[in-house]
């Protein structure tokens, strides 16, 4: 199979779709669901308390308004504050070089960038995730390289993912899959 | 730029276990995140238990319950020795989880120190870090580390692999990187300074 080469020079929003992607990973669906079903716990306590003329007005004043923060702004307020930070980090350049070459052969991939090179055999990549938007290969917990998909024809793309799916096995993990790829 | 003629530089060879991680980790946090620290959290929850039972000769007075002071005291006492026996153990763990989640950490590696960067070379990867990535050094008994980048943990180099005179030019060279930012553990006394 013929390797494919990757070429791309990361901006501000390349890191902002990592971030999110990160925190889709550290969030997953789950958490989120059931922060939304608190909140509409919350919500029928608070509309519980004028219903049945219960005595505790200052408690269902609180319930309201954990419900109202836990149903509608606690994640729009999570992505600013993502998006925020990943700006800001860009900026300061702490998502380092730019510019870089990564390189999926069939048994290794390469990473090229300024200060560091390495050819790193998949089964040492701790996993691979990937969104509708960016890949993330994981050296290890808190070690990340990504690769915008925009940076990629649609044939590669494919080429890629058969590629991780065949050789990573369980540790590749796309969104919206219901379990880790077989 | 050409490098200066006597600009001080080592080479290292080595192999990294997950103990001597740990205890880098470890060491790095300390000065990384000082209000992080063990003893400072338990001082805080010995100044809270205190505060509390403060409060039990004015519940006595007041004919208040005297349980809800005396049981913030105990809570807090109880924290404290949490704290002092669990900390330890909760963040070796972690460091352990992240050493053992990234084979690259456990390769040989030949390690170059120069006065501007590092450099690392193992049969998977290289990478070359400047110090002013890093936010910090320290020099423990057993290794000097380098701490604060982004991407990777600490940059550990053993002194197991260092001759006397090598470990005394890192010393030279992390003093000259991180001039008040290099700090000692395990002996105290003066700190070391550049080009003495």
């Amino acid at each position: 199979m013929e390797p494919v080469t990757v070429r791309f020079a990361a901006t501000a929003d390349d890191a902002v779709r990592m971030r999110r992607a990160q925190t889709k990973l550290a969030l997953p669906r789950a958490y989120r669901s059931a922060a939304e079903l608190f909140g509409v716990l919350f919500l029928l306590l608070a509309a519980a308390v004028p219903v049945f003329r219960l005595p505790n007005r200052w408690a269902a004043a609180v319930a309201a308004v954990c419900g109202v923060f836990l149903l509608f702004l606690w994640q729009p307020l999570l992505r600013a504050a993502v998006r925020r930070g990943a700006q800001a980090d860009f900026a300061a350049g702490r998502f380092g070089p730019p510019a870089q070459t990564v390189r999926f052969s069939p048994d290794e991939v390469e990473f090229a960038a300024e200060g560091y090179e390495g050819r790193v055999p998949y089964g040492m990549l701790y996993f691979a995730y990937e969104d509708r938007s960016v890949l993330l290969l994981y050296l290890g917990i808190g070690e990340c390289r990504a690769v915008p998909l925009r940076a990629m024809a649609p044939e590669e793309r494919r080429r890629v993912e058969s590629l991780l799916k065949d050789r990573m096995k369980q540790k590749f993990m796309q969104e919206g899959a219901r379990e880790w790829t077989k | 730029m050409p490098e200066a003629k006597n600009s001080p530089k080592i080479t290292a060879v080595q192999t990294l276990t997950e103990e001597e991680y740990r205890g880098a980790c470890r060491a790095a946090a300390d000065f990384l995140f000082p209000r992080r620290r063990r003893w400072v959290r338990v001082c805080l929850c010995l100044s809270a238990a205190g505060l509390s039972a403060s409060l039990i000769p004015a519940a006595l007075a007041a004919a208040a319950p005297v349980w809800v002071p005396a049981g913030l005291c105990g809570a807090f006492a109880a924290l404290a020795a949490a704290v002092w026996i669990f900390q330890p153990v909760v963040r070796g763990r972690r460091a352990g989880r992240v050493f053992r989640s990234c084979p690259l950490m456990a390769l040989e590696a030949k390690l170059t120190l120069t006065r501007d960067f590092a450099e690392a070379e193992s049969r998977c990867e290289r990478f070359r870090k400047y110090w002013t990535e890093f936010s910090l050094g320290v020099e423990t008994p057993r290794a000097f580390i380098a701490a604060g980048a982004p991407g990777r943990g600490p940059l550990i180099v053993k002194k197991a692999g260092l001759s006397p005179r090598d470990a005394e030019t890192a010393v030279r060279i992390f003093s000259g990187a991180f001039g008040l930012r290099f700090y000692r553990t395990g002996k105290r006394g003066r700190r070391r300074r550049w080009n003495p």
